[in-house]
């Protein structure tokens, strides 16, 4: 029963999936067609960035291939799509059924409540891990068309990757969470973005603000997200983020099985 | 069960018999569906337990709900499926071969050709064919139809007559809701009415005709009409009228449709 209703999520969905993973994937080709056009930027701005990186060793060197092929993971519509691809289908699964009426002709066969939530989350962690592989595709790519694949350190990108898939996975247990209690998508729809915008704002505050605690960039999830700091190999607290993020998908997927088998209301 | 301040059904303490039509009669607004969604577990009362099979409909959960065949009454289906991807979509969920689907397509003439255009595409009439073909094709045990004949032609309302009388016949169990009284009083064994969210008669379709006015028109021959209710045996009423000029006597049960207007006009005054 859950193939079947896997088989049903993946022939609505694997279109709006399939945009959302292109999304890194054009960007990483896109930076691997401009690079070498930026060879008279590197030789001139180049060693100064290198210069500067002695004080600042937070700055990225976008003019090396060890930089510029991490923009994938970076640019704010990958980011945009990490939260996009997972939202779009549990938005639709349950609160989008629901609103539409369909809901009852679903439920009303062998398919529990919660089964249903467990369903939508086993799609999300396919669509997920596929999210976080979509900018890892993008630098391979984008590097093999530069020749410059040999000096991306793909191991650390794939870092990246795994952060990627779940911070994607947590956005998409949060809109299930937040579909399995709202009425349709459009209430579904507007409570996740204002969280996620929320969230949105605490990453620009706590990047903005130079003397910020670090609570304030911890506050929201895109604080476990370093995908700069795993491409250059510092040392960044992955098991943390990982604990983290993992720790909240499990929390919301919890909070959505129990909340809808306590719904009065399918 | 209350929606807030507003009432969906109250007192409400009904039995379905295995193997029999139930008629559940109502105006719109009267708690049909809520009773319908009470049933499935789509919706949870606030007190009292709801038995179908004789285990409680929660606890029984999803082995219950696979015998079950269920149409809505506000059907939507899934535009990005066709109408064959719907078909099979629910007859996996439901976990049972779908072994009556051929069949009913058949009976219910529904074009085969359209089974692989996207059910969008569909007219109300053709969509509804389709939630009657998913409700039954994997011979449930019990048929859970809300206003299943919605959007249907007359022809093909007659087949779909002609199927419910068949689940009776192999055994199977219906409860129809409708406010479509003919078709009730073609099909239904017995017939719950609901109204102002509450039971407000239930009885056999046969007791609930003898139980009520018989309609007596008279015609003279000067013209004139006259139209009368009567209570009783109609032989009394025959003593009662003056035969001068009388040319016709037309007696007649009521119909279903008169028993409905005359109960819910008395209840809801």
């Amino acid at each position: 029963m859950t193939r079947v209703l896997l088989a049903f999520l993946m022939r609505r969905h694997w279109w709006t999936c399939g945009l959302c993973v292109m999304l890194p994937v054009m960007i990483g080709s896109i930076v691997g067609v401009i690079y070498p056009t930026m060879e008279k930027e590197r030789s001139v701005i180049g060693p100064m960035l290198d210069l500067m990186r002695n004080w600042f060793p937070e700055l990225p060197n976008f003019l090396r291939p060890e930089g510029a092929f991490v923009w994938p993971y970076m640019h704010p519509m990958t980011l945009l799509a990490y939260v996009l691809a997972p939202a779009i289908v549990a938005l639709a699964q349950p609160a989008g059924e629901r609103g539409r009426g369909s809901l009852d002709l679903i439920l009303a066969t062998r398919l529990s409540r919660s089964r249903l939530v467990s369903s939508v989350f086993l799609f999300l962690v396919p669509v997920s891990i596929v999210m976080g592989l979509g900018p890892f595709l993008g630098s391979v790519i984008g590097s093999a068309l530069c020749g410059e694949l040999g000096a991306v350190p793909l191991g650390a990108y794939l870092l990246c990757s795994v952060e990627a898939s779940a911070l994607s996975l947590f956005f998409g247990s949060l809109a299930l969470l937040v579909s399995v209690r709202s009425r349709d998508r459009g209430q579904a729809t507007l409570v996740f973005a204002a969280i996620t915008i929320g969230w949105f704002l605490v990453d620009v505050v706590s990047q903005m603000w130079k003397d910020a605690p670090d609570w304030v960039a911890r506050a929201g999830p895109f604080g476990y997200y370093d995908p700069l700091g795993l491409a250059r190999e510092q040392q960044v607290p992955l098991a943390l983020d990982l604990f983290v993020l993992l720790g909240g998908v499990a929390v919301c997927v919890g909070c959505a099985i129990w909340s809808a088998r306590r719904r009065r209301s399918a | 069960m209350r929606f807030g301040e507003v009432p969906g059904v109250l007192d409400l303490n009904l039995a379905v018999h295995v193997g029999e039509v139930y008629g559940f009669l109502g105006p719109n607004g009267a708690g049909k569906t809520t009773t319908i969604r009470l049933l499935l577990d789509l919706l949870r009362p606030d007190v009292g337990e709801v038995r179908v099979f004789g285990s409680e409909v929660r606890a029984g959960g999803a082995a219950l709900r696979a015998h079950v065949g269920f149409l809505p009454g506000d059907l939507a289906l899934f535009p990005f499926l066709n109408g064959f991807q719907t078909l099979r979509f629910l007859e996996g969920l439901s976990g049972r071969e779908a072994i009556l689907r051929d069949q009913l397509l058949e009976r219910l003439r529904f074009p085969l050709d359209a089974l692989k255009r996207p059910v969008r595409t569909y007219s109300t009439g053709m969509r509804q064919k389709i939630g009657i073909v998913a409700a039954f094709q994997h011979d449930p045990r019990l048929l859970v139809l809300d206003e299943p004949t919605t959007g249907l032609d007359p022809i093909v309302r007659d087949a779909f007559i002609e199927l419910v009388n068949d689940r009776r016949a192999a055994g199977r169990t219906v409860f129809l809701s409708s406010h479509v009284l003919d078709e009730i009083d073609r099909c239904a064994d017995r017939v719950g009415l609901i109204a102002g969210a509450r039971l407000r008669m239930e009885s056999t379709v046969s007791e609930l005709r003898e139980s009520r006015p018989r309609t007596v028109v008279l015609r003279y021959a000067d013209g004139r009409r006259e139209s009368r209710q009567h209570h009783g045996d109609p032989r009394e009423l025959l003593d009662q009228i003056p035969r001068d000029g009388l040319v016709e006597v037309e007696i007649r049960p009521a119909t279903l449709d008169e028993v409905f207007r005359s109960v819910v006009g008395e209840d809801t005054r």
